[in-house]
Order: C-alpha cells, then sequence, then structure tokens
C-alpha cells in the first residue's frame, strides 16, 4: 500500500476553538468524505469519528479557549480518506489508545468510538495534539 | 436542535430534532430534567428518530438518565431511526445491552 503518494484532493480549514464553529469543520468533512465514494454508513462512521476528534481538540486541546485555532485538514487518496485534526494544546500525555468503557462509566468514549469507527487512528504530540484518522478503501 | 416533550398518561417523551452534540446538550439537559421532575410512574422515552447526529456528549446525557432511572428498577427507552448514526453509534459503544433501544 503506497502511503507516500499526493492525495487526489485535499481540504484544508482553520477555525477559532469556539463550538459554533465545529458543525461548520462536520459539514467540511462529511462533504470531504463525499467524494471518496465510501458507501453512506462508512461516511456516516468518518464523519462521527472526526468530529469526536475535532471536539476533543474544542475541549481539551484549547489551553486559550477561543484564542486557539484548530486546524483540520481532509486528504483523498484512490485508496483510503485521511483526515488530520492539529489542536495547539499539550496532546493526551501518554500516547495509548484506550478501550470503549463499560457503561457504568460516564466518560472516555471519544478515542474509542475513533478506533472502531475508523480503520487507523494515530495520536501524536508534536506541536500540539494531532490526530490522524485513517480509513482504508475496501475493493 | 429542537426538543419537544410530549406527554401520555403512560409516558414522557423528550423528542430531539437535529443533533444531540457538545453543543445542544445543555438545552437537552435542561428538558430531562425538567422531565424527571414530572415524570412520576410514567416511562421515560428519548426519541431520536429526527436526530442525525450523536456524539459522546450526547450519549453521556443518555447514560445518566439511564443510570437514575435503573437505580428505580426501570430502563430508558430510545426511540431511533433504522440505519441512522444513532442506531450505529449506540450498538457499538453496548448502550443497546442497558437501554432499550428500538428498532
Amino acid at each position: 500500500m503506497a502511503q507516500d503518494q499526493a492525495p487526489v484532493t485535499q481540504t484544508k480549514i482553520t477555525i477559532p476553538s469556539r463550538l459554533d464553529h465545529l458543525r461548520r469543520v462536520r459539514d467540511l468533512i462529511e462533504h470531504a468524505a463525499l467524494q471518496t465514494e465510501f458507501p453512506e454508513r462508512e461516511v456516516q462512521r468518518i464523519v462521527t469519528a472526526a468530529f469526536e476528534a475535532v471536539t476533543n481538540a474544542a475541549t481539551h486541546g484549547s489551553p486559550l479557549g477561543e484564542e486557539n485555532q484548530i486546524t483540520v485538514i481532509a486528504q483523498v487518496y484512490p485508496d483510503r480518506f485521511v483526515v488530520e485534526i492539529h489542536d495547539q494544546g499539550n496532546g493526551i500525555p501518554k500516547i495509548t489508545l484506550p478501550e470503549m468503557p463499560t457503561t457504568d462509566s460516564s466518560r472516555g468514549r471519544g478515542i474509542p468510538l475513533m478506533r472502531i469507527l475508523m480503520d487507523q487512528v494515530k495520536l501524536s504530540n508534536d506541536d500540539g495534539g494531532r490526530v490522524v484518522l485513517t480509513k482504508f478503501r475496501k475493493n | 436542535m429542537a426538543i419537544h416533550t410530549n406527554e401520555t398518561l403512560e409516558e414522557i417523551n423528550i423528542k430531539v430534532e437535529g443533533d444531540l452534540d457538545l453543543t445542544s446538550v445543555p438545552t437537552f439537559q435542561a428538558a430531562a430534567a425538567k422531565a424527571a421532575e414530572s415524570r412520576e410512574q410514567r416511562r421515560f422515552v428519548v426519541d431520536l428518530t429526527g436526530t442525525d447526529y450523536i456524539d459522546s456528549a450526547g450519549l453521556e446525557q443518555l447514560l445518566v438518565i439511564n443510570r437514575k432511572l435503573m437505580a428505580q428498577g426501570e430502563r430508558l427507552k430510545v426511540n431511533v431511526a433504522d440505519g441512522s448514526q444513532p442506531q450505529t453509534v449506540l450498538t457499538i459503544t453496548g448502550f443497546n445491552a442497558v437501554m432499550d433501544v428500538d428498532p
């Protein structure tokens, strides 16, 4: 699988870290995902996972609140769809991918949801928090 | 997002039109608290058939309601549209095992 090829299309948006901007980002991700010709169910899953990452960026990755920015890059490749979410927080202190909590626990479902809904989830703390979500095309 | 609370003798039903996400949770929370106060013995239903999208913040609210109901020996009923995003998310998170998700 060629990971170094250039994207066929790329869409980038940078917004202030404000909750009232988040739906704009979700619409953009959905629009980009629809270009992949993934089935509607897969687009729904991509958008759900990506929006969890964006809301995490707004709630946990923006220490200065609305003064911080969130950047989202959606890339369509021939064999996959990639969404990158960058924030200006410290990232996740320990890069672990938690399991889905039981229903006894109210919180902590954002990253587990991303893991279940996407094929690949990568987190990093380089230059702010960064989440890369990938869904591969299955032929 | 709009919320409509419909009451009958048997149930109190909170219908969510639009998204149940981080931005709309406070409105939902207020409606749910009000419904819980006036529910008495009636069934508590959250209707997500008009909901396109629920996120983990919305899920958390359903759990909070369900936990209170379970303490009284009851379960929350959640109506969803077949094939919808809420149905998918409630299934993969295992919520359908602790609440009555229909269908």
